[in-house]
């Protein structure tokens, strides 16, 4: 990818501080995110997998700016150029969360349950300076129409609609302040199968329709290839492995990745076991020194007990193919 | 090869508010001895609740209105549903003859006792075991499910552990007195995918090494095409598919087995085809009182389908489809309707 | 419905108090003293010959006074201070928590007494009293419905959407704390209408000859006249029931009509239709 991405993250931590004893000293931290590198380009679509504890969710709350990281830098292109956002005044942040939006997983909490859905739409778009009330309203039309919800149901109150309707909702909601980037956090995973693939379907339509950038986040991978241009595979706060969708499975090369990929059911490929991973992952708080996945590799050599690798480009020579891995070539051909 | 359990038309109704919802409808099913039946469906569609009926763990507003459950004992067959709730047969078969395996780990084990214990209560109110006779068992269970530490995971408390290993102490449970089926109601369904694989490779091994019979339910069909021998896809309280996995995953039948393989996401799949959804969402069962659950949405539908209620039809090698729109082959016709996604 | 019909009655009743009964309810008429309901007298006269109908009108005044007002502004002391250290937290909340806590170690009576050293008796007086010495209870049940609802993904939602902090507590989580704060408002009215008589019993509260409610039942606490003179004591304990009941009973009502969740079932009378659009607020789009 030779243009410029419209978000970059470097060198992203996030520490959590964990108190103990009676003077309630800082113990130890629990590293949720350890040194996070990402680029997001425009009218793409990057999914992030990971299990739990791998800090995906962290990193949309960073992205989002909803917490501010420990460590690293997020810059955001404004136009000109990349920017700081990490501190925003209250003028800057307005602009920032008109061009970055955000949908929560739980349909059923994330939207107030004393309002109105249409006149949840319209406060958004009020907060983020759309004085004209025909503007607002044919604005949320858009949006609505975009999502395929009739307009008539917007002077219903959230707990009249299904879950796959409010996340709809959640996306037109997002959709009416036109923004350039939306991060997704899990928000198909509550839903039923056929009910997520039609907001998977939708995520495309949009998509291609008009030209965003979102941020999916899921611990599904045959979704996370579907929805997704590019797969990050995040394990224990750091990303392993950056991989353009139609490489999975395929041309995966982290061991963890091939874990991965051997553990997720699936009706159509015909498995080998590759890896059969054994044991769990280990606390946030006491992260491996080296590479975080060091203690369950089943490849692991002495160099990655110490040093942490660092992303670099994967052996299949794709410029948007790379893998954090001191392997030289990948442990299982593809 | 012998069944093991069978159901018979059995229908189970639940009392909300004033109205009875029929949440079970006619279902019948034959799990042979030994082999691994998966229970797939999304939400509203009545799998746990045929679990429940099956160990009569109704809640208390639910009812078996009418059918059969029997169990196949080695020597003795059980009408279950004639059996009182709460009776000494009934006790004596939940634990030691049909074990549960619950999804909710966190709500399923008693905080405030030790884990060791939790097993060891089974296994002391079954057989009849002394404390260290018991706990000696347990700790060997533990071993063999890959509990690490297991002498001093004993004496832990379900919050010190974690998710998948909170699960394999309530397959602990569910087989320490060594009973012959097995119900599994989601078991996987909150935990991390590499962990769900060491928790269903732990199944299959007690399939194939004790001979024991798994009925397990969940909403994952790609889960089902890796684990299961038969599979029964259910619908509105309805089984409208049976058969073995390679029959109903390879070649579904039902039009709404068919729509639903075809809108899980498959690494396999070329990404450019948009997934296949089904309009619209599964109606509430008092909506839909007569004809079948699945004509609001089906593509294949016409008059008939909602006016009596669609019998299971067989085709061969017992694989079974409740569509009357199937010819003799089992084939669908073209669709009569073309809808939108939403 | 009921509830608005008690209350209703009620309010009017010590609105018009004048107008309805035809006396002063401090005129003490030697001659009728003692007398037992009559038509001259509805409710019986007092030993001073105070006509008791009167004083009760006149005294439900004075207490729904004290009552309405004093739960109004001790809840309002309580929401405002409860909403800022619910959803701001550190060091502010910190302080408050321990200023409620200050207020509560002593006994309200001792409050009270203090604060009535300083501002002597009167209704008024009473009023601001107990709303000072009462917002603890409010102030804590705002606080952990804040920090509870503060977690809830529609907040985050709105911080995602950069609303300003003063929107979120005041248009979003405000009105999910309704519901409490309503039942809370409506036990605060019985408990400072009884309250009050309890104070004026001692002396403290409200003069002797201002009436409400709760100084009559304390002027008919003797043995003799419980047994003899039951309309000294009846008529203004059945006032206390009625009304507290009635308030009970909108407060229900308002709860109800507050939840949306409520709503979708079921028919509503056209004026809760009507009172409810009036507290919702509904943006309608004209189109």
């Amino acid at each position: 990818m030779s243009e410029s991405p419209i978000y970059r993250a470097t060198g992203i931590k996030k520490y959590f501080p964990v108190t103990g004893g009676i003077l309630r000293r800082t113990i130890g931290h629990v590293k949720a995110l350890d040194g996070v590198d990402l680029d997001i380009y425009r009218s793409e679509t990057i999914s992030v997998i990971g299990e739990s504890g791998c800090g995906k969710t962290t990193l949309g709350r960073m992205l989002a700016v909803l917490q501010k990281p420990t460590e690293g830098e997020l810059t955001f292109d404004f136009g000109q150029e990349l920017q700081s956002v990490k501190e925003l005044d209250r003028e800057e942040e307005l602009a920032f969360r008109k061009k970055v939006q955000m949908i929560f997983q739980d349909p059923y909490t994330s939207f107030n349950p004393r309002q109105r859905v249409g006149a949840a739409m319209n406060e958004v778009l009020e907060v983020h300076g759309v004085d004209d009330p025909e503007e607002r309203f044919a604005r949320i039309n858009e949006a609505c129409e975009m999502v395929n919800m009739r307009v008539e149901y917007l002077q219903r109150y959230p707990h009249e609609f299904s879950g796959g309707q409010r996340q709809r909702l959640a996306i037109a909601r997002c959709l009416a302040v036109k923004p350039e980037l939306i991060i997704a956090d899990e928000i198909v995973s509550a839903l039923d199968v056929s009910i997520q693939a039609q907001i998977i379907n939708l995520l495309r339509q949009i998509q291609e329709d008009t030209g965003l950038s979102f941020v999916f986040i899921t611990h599904d991978v045959a979704v996370a290839r579907y929805v997704g241009h590019r797969i990050a595979v995040m394990y224990l706060g750091s990303v392993v492995e950056i991989l353009p969708a139609e490489a999975l499975p395929a041309s995966a090369e982290h061991p963890y990745t091939i874990a991965l990929l051997s553990a997720v059911p699936d009706m159509n490929v015909q498995k080998k076991k590759q890896i059969a991973l054994q044991g769990e992952v280990p606390s946030p708080i006491d992260v491996p020194t080296g590479c975080a996945f060091s203690t369950r590799c089943p490849f692991v050599m002495d160099i990655c007990r110490t040093q942490r690798p660092q992303l670099r480009s994967a052996s299949d020579g794709r410029s948007d193919h790379q893998v954090a891995c001191h392997l030289e070539t990948p442990p299982i051909g593809a | 090869m012998s069944n093991i359990l069978e159901l018979k038309d059995v229908n189970v109704s639940f009392a909300v508010e004033s109205d009875r919802l029929h949440i079970l409808r006619d279902v019948s099913l034959e799990v042979p001895r030994g082999s691994f039946l998966c229970v797939v469906g999304e939400s509203g569609c009545g799998k746990s609740v045929t679990a429940q009926a099956i160990v009569q763990l109704l809640p208390d507003n639910g009812k078996v209105d009418s059918g059969n459950i029997r169990y196949f004992d080695q020597n003795e067959t059980l009408e279950i549903n004639t059996l009182e709730k709460f009776g000494a047969k009934m006790r004596s078969l939940r634990g030691a003859k049909i074990g549960m395996i619950f999804q909710d780990t966190l709500s399923s084990l008693n905080p405030a006792h030790k884990v060791g214990r939790q097993v060891a209560e089974t296994l002391r109110q079954h057989l009849d075991l002394s404390k260290e006779e018991a706990r000696e068992r347990v700790i060997e269970l533990f071993k063999k499910l890959g509990i690490p530490d297991p002498e001093r995971r004993y004496d832990a408390y379900p919050h010190e552990f974690s998710g998948g290993m909170r699960q394999r102490v309530m397959i602990a449970i569910a087989t320490a007195c060594e009973p012959d089926l097995v119900i599994a109601d989601e078991p996987t369904t909150a935990l991390d995918v590499t962990i769900q694989a060491q928790i269903m490779t732990l199944l299959k091994d007690l399939q194939k090494s004790a001979g024991k019979t798994f009925l397990l339910i969940t909403h994952n069909m790609a889960l089902v095409s890796e684990v299961a021998d038969h599979v029964a896809v259910m619908y509105l309280g309805r089984i409208v598919e049976y058969g073995t996995v390679e029959q109903v995953l390879r070649s579904p039948k039902h039009p709404y087995t068919q729509a639903l393989l075809k809108s899980v996401p498959s690494l396999a799949a070329d990404k450019a085809i948009e997934l296949l959804t089904v309009e619209g969402q599964t109606p509430s069962p008092a909506d839909v009182t007569q004809g079948c659950e699945f004509a609001g949405r089906c593509a294949y539908i016409v008059d008939e389908c909602r006016q009596a209620t669609i019998p299971l039809i067989s085709f061969e090698n017992s694989h079974q489809a409740r569509c009357m729109r199937l010819d003799k082959s089992g084939n669908l016709p073209a669709p009569t309707k073309v809808g939108d996604n939403v | 419905m009921v509830g608005f019909l008690i209350i209703f009655l009620v309010v009017t009743s010590a609105i018009f108090a004048e107008q309805i009964s035809g006396y002063d309810p401090n005129l003490m008429d030697g001659m009728s003293a003692s007398m037992s309901p009559s038509t001259d007298h509805l409710m019986g006269t007092d030993q001073l010959g105070r006509d008791i109908f009167s004083r009760v009108l006149y005294g439900g005044r004075n207490s729904v006074l004290i009552g309405v007002t004093a739960s109004f502004l001790g809840n309002l002391i309580g929401t405002v201070l409860g909403a800022i250290a619910g959803y701001l937290g550190g060091k502010l909340d910190t302080l408050f928590i321990r200023l409620s806590e200050l207020f509560m170690t002593f006994p309200q009576l001792v409050l009270v007494l203090i604060f009535v050293t300083f501002l002597g008796q009167g209704v008024s007086n009473v009023i601001i009293i107990f709303a000072i010495t009462g917002w603890m209870t409010t102030f804590r049940l705002v606080r952990s419905e804040f920090l509870s609802l503060r977690e809830e993904a529609f907040v985050e939602a709105d911080r995602a959407f950069g609303f300003s902090k003063k929107r979120i507590i005041f248009r979003h989580l405000l009105p999910n704390t309704m519901s409490p704060i309503v039942v809370a408002f409506t036990i605060n009215i019985a408990i400072y209408i009884i309250a009050e008589a309890g104070l004026s019993y001692l002396g403290l509260g409200v003069p002797v000859t201002t009436p409400t409610w709760g100084n009559l039942l304390a002027a008919a606490q003797a043995p003799v006249v419980v047994e003899q003179y039951w309309w000294l004591w009846v008529f203004p304990a059945t006032a206390i029931i009625v009304f507290v009941t009635g308030v009970n009973f909108i407060g229900d009502g308002l709860r109800d009509v507050l939840d949306p969740r409520q709503r979708t079932r079921g028919s509503k009378s056209t004026f809760k239709s009507a009172l409810k659009e009036k507290l919702i607020g509904t943006r309608e789009r004209n189109s």
